[in-house]
């Protein structure tokens, strides 16, 4: 083990048996400075060299227990003491031989005694010196070698700082490549957007020099005025760079403040919106403003024919005869003309809009209400819709209407609006009509049904009466041919009876007043079918034992009567089905066959009473008991003729 | 290296050791001959002081058995004592000893004349004066 530094001194260990001699020595050393151990055996030397870090050992070559040169060996072979310089002296072992043995068993130096005390100084201190220039040699050397690692450790460290800072660099390169690119794709789509936007747009600094325009305006100016860069922007739309006023982008440049304005300039032909806003730098600092001019030209046009057009329709509005009206689906007035105010009794729309009145409250029977709005849910419109409505003072008039819905883009419905028309003259009328009509049918019916009991009641006896007659003188003559021409008078006679049977049934059958429209009916369709020779099925429901009003019993008979008459004349039907029912207050007829059909709206559109009086006529009846008469009929296909009557009164929606 | 023979305690013997380390000497200590024997056959000495008033043996006659030994034959034998021996410069004496030296010399006196013995001996190379001791 080496004590050997720069600052502690070296420390010997003198091994010598001899007492004086170790006193000697350590004297001399210690006043050479060095740190003096001692030992007197080779057991003890080598003790102390394993425990205690020695320079160089003195060592007599004679010891009492062991060779010195065998001590130098132990103490050369140790791991740790390898490094401990060993001078070995002698006064006995002092040849040649002793010296290299000496010195080839490990010894660093070999003195033989008696020895100069400068001499032996001068050994040890070459020795240490030696030593420690290995020691520092080996200090450098291993401080080299720390340092050659460190610096290793350093350039590896440098290294990968480096491959890091060059892959973050690689990595920043490429980033800025993308964002270079990525710079450059937004610049394209800016200038795209920039010049595919139709108004004139540009840019100016504070001074209103015009640092960039875009594809629109440089296409309206650059004829004119060339490259716009660097032009004045009211050199551009005035023609001059002192317009007779300031210019709303003066304002913008001088004030900062934005602007909006519709104006014309001297430059352009229209009418133009001009938006101008300030530009500013991160400062705050206006540098420029950006100016957008849009052609409203054709928008100012289209405003003013939309104004007239409104104003016109004000007008229609304002002054139409008939009503005009938006109203929520509620029943809220949201706008009413003053027609249908003054049809209401109201003094003004105004009135008529107020929140008390609902649209709902005006009708006379509630129940027309819902029909109408299951019909604007179901079609979304209703079309010559007739009610019955109360006026503000709850008198009532009838009311013709055309609504429609009113719905948004996604089909939601908004609200109502339509046209009212007030046709309580036109109903008075029709009543009148329908009163005039009433009265004519029942004035005919009691006709027929004089005529009918009275060719039943004389015509009738006095047809019986010939018979019996003619029967008595059958058999008082004798004479052949006296006694056939009686036959054949006999013959006519009955042909005459069963005419007039028949003419009666047509006229008026009396089962119809006396037995009820089942009975008649039965009757009727059996001997039709006989003489048409085509199938009837008849099913009647709920009349077996209940009797109608008389009016209504007559109506539906002669409406099967009129349709079993359409059938055998137009339909070349091979079968025909009456159904009749009646279902509480409900009855219902159809009369249905599998003929050759017809376009029944042509025809009722169709002019010439032939072609539809027939049709006109049921429906009238119908009408005239407050039925309802549809007829369905498809060429090809057959004919069904169908009648719907409440006999409570409500109101029979039409399908 | 100087060896100093003496086997006394008296403070002039032991303080003439000190100058004499001072004075940049190695200084050996030895109470008896046999000692210094023993240590010459190590260690060569260049002078052997040695006190004369001695309890076991005369100095002088230390100073005779050193002289037979083969190797002190050229050495500086220097005795010390209170008194100059009588023929001291004669022989026999001076072919026994190089010179006297008063014990209570003055330190640079007793530095000057070893100095002046080793130089003559080839020991030195030159010669330190007084103002090397500090007593």
């Amino acid at each position: 083990m080496s004590n050997l530094n720069q600052t502690s001194p070296a420390r010997v260990l003198v091994v010598d048996d001899s007492a004086d001699l170790r006193q000697v020595f350590c004297k001399l050393l210690e006043r050479e400075g060095y740190e003096a151990l001692q030992a007197n055996t080779g057991a003890e030397c080598l003790r102390i060299v394993a425990e205690t870090p020695l320079d160089l050992v003195l060592l007599d070559v004679v010891l009492p227990d062991l060779s010195g040169i065998d001590v130098c060996k132990h103490i050369k072979s140790g791991e740790k003491s390898a490094g401990v310089l060993v001078l070995n002296i002698s006064g006995m072992k002092t040849s040649s031989f002793n010296l290299i043995e000496g010195l080839e068993g490990g010894a660093d130096g070999y003195l033989t005694k008696p020895i100069d005390h400068r001499t032996l100084l001068a050994h040890v201190k070459a020795l240490l010196r030696s030593k420690r220039s290995e020691e520092a040699r080996q200090r450098s050397e291993q401080a080299l070698k720390e340092a050659h690692d460190q610096l290793e450790q350093k350039v590896h460290q440098r290294t990968a700082e480096l491959i890091a800072s060059n892959d973050l660099l690689r990595q920043e390169i490429t980033d800025r490549k993308r964002i270079e690119e990525a710079l450059v794709a937004a610049t394209a789509m800016w200038e795209q957007t920039f010049n595919a936007i139709p108004d004139h747009l540009c840019i100016m600094d504070v001074r209103g020099v015009i640092l960039r325009a875009n594809q629109a305006m440089r296409n309206c100016f650059e004829p004119v005025h060339g490259d716009l860069v660097g032009l004045d922007y009211e050199l551009c739309y005035y023609g001059t760079t002192t317009p007779e006023r300031d210019h709303p982008c003066a304002a913008v440049l001088s004030h900062g403040l934005p602007v909006v304005c519709e104006g014309e300039f001297p430059m352009l032909e229209g009418s133009y919106l001009l938006a101008s806003y300030p530009l500013r730098d991160g400062t705050g600092q206006q540098w420029g403003a950006i100016s957008s001019v849009r052609d409203i030209t054709e928008r100012k046009r289209t405003q003013a024919a939309l104004k007239e057009t409104e104003e016109k329709y004000r007008g229609i509005f304002e002054n139409a005869i008939e009503g005009i009206f938006q109203s929520t689906l509620d029943g809220r007035f949201v706008s009413a003309n003053p027609a249908i105010a003054r049809m209401f009794g109201y003094d003004s729309p105004q009135e008529l809009m107020s929140e008390r009145n609902l649209v709902r409250e005006h009708y006379v029977n509630p129940e027309q209400r819902k029909v109408f709005t299951r019909l604007m849910e179901k079609n979304g419109f209703v079309r010559d819709f007739e009610l019955q409505a109360y006026r503000k003072d709850r008198s009532i008039i009838w009311t013709s209407e055309n609504v429609r819905v009113v719905r948004d883009e996604a089909g939601t419905l908004l609200y109502y609006e339509g046209i009212v028309e007030d046709i309580t003259r036109r109903k008075e009328v029709e009543q009148e009509r329908l009163e005039l009509l009433r009265r004519l049918v029942s004035a005919q019916e009691d006709e027929q049904r004089r005529i009918s009991r009275e060719l039943h009641d004389q015509m009738g006896q006095s047809l019986a009466a010939l018979l019996l007659g003619l029967k008595s003188i059958q058999g008082i003559v004798d004479n052949e041919p006296a006694r056939s021409q009686v036959q054949r008078l006999q013959e006519i006679t009955n042909r005459i009876a069963d005419d007039m049977h028949s003419l009666i049934r047509e006229l008026r059958p009396t089962a119809l007043d006396d037995l009820g429209l089942h009975t008649a009916l039965s009757n009727y369709i059996a001997e039709w079918s006989q003489q048409s020779n085509i199938a009837v099925d008849f099913h009647s429901y709920g009349l077996s034992n209940c009797r109608l009003d008389n009016q209504l019993e007559t109506t539906i008979y002669r409406i099967v009567q009129e349709a079993l008459n359409n059938v055998l004349k137009h339909a070349n039907a091979k079968s025909v089905s009456v159904i009749l029912e009646k279902r509480g207050s409900k009855v219902s007829v159809i009369v249905e066959d599998d003929g050759i059909g017809f376009d029944a709206e042509l025809l009722l559109r169709t002019p010439g009473r032939h072609g539809r009086f027939g049709l006109l006529g049921m429906r009238e009846r119908s009408m005239l008991v407050g039925g309802l008469l549809n007829i369905e009929s498809t060429p090809g296909v057959g004919t069904t003729v169908l009648m719907h009557i409440d006999t409570s009164g409500d109101i029979l929606e039409a399908e | 290296m100087l060896t100093h023979i003496h086997r006394c305690a008296s403070p002039v013997v032991t303080s003439n050791s000190r100058y004499l380390s001072q004075g940049g000497h190695f200084v050996i200590e030895a109470a008896w001959v046999d000692a210094v024997v023993r240590i010459a056959h190590s260690v060569v000495p260049w002078l052997i002081l040695v006190a004369i008033v001695r309890p076991e043996s005369n100095g002088l006659e230390s100073a005779a058995r050193l002289r037979r030994i083969s190797q002190f034959y050229g050495l500086v034998i220097i005795p010390l004592g209170w008194i100059t021996p009588v023929g001291m410069y004669q022989e026999p004496l001076t072919s026994l000893v190089n010179d006297y030296v008063d014990i209570d010399v003055p330190p640079n006196d007793l530095l000057f004349t070893i100095d002046n013995h080793l130089l003559t001996n080839n020991q030195l190379t030159h010669v330190a004066f007084p103002d090397r001791i500090n007593s």
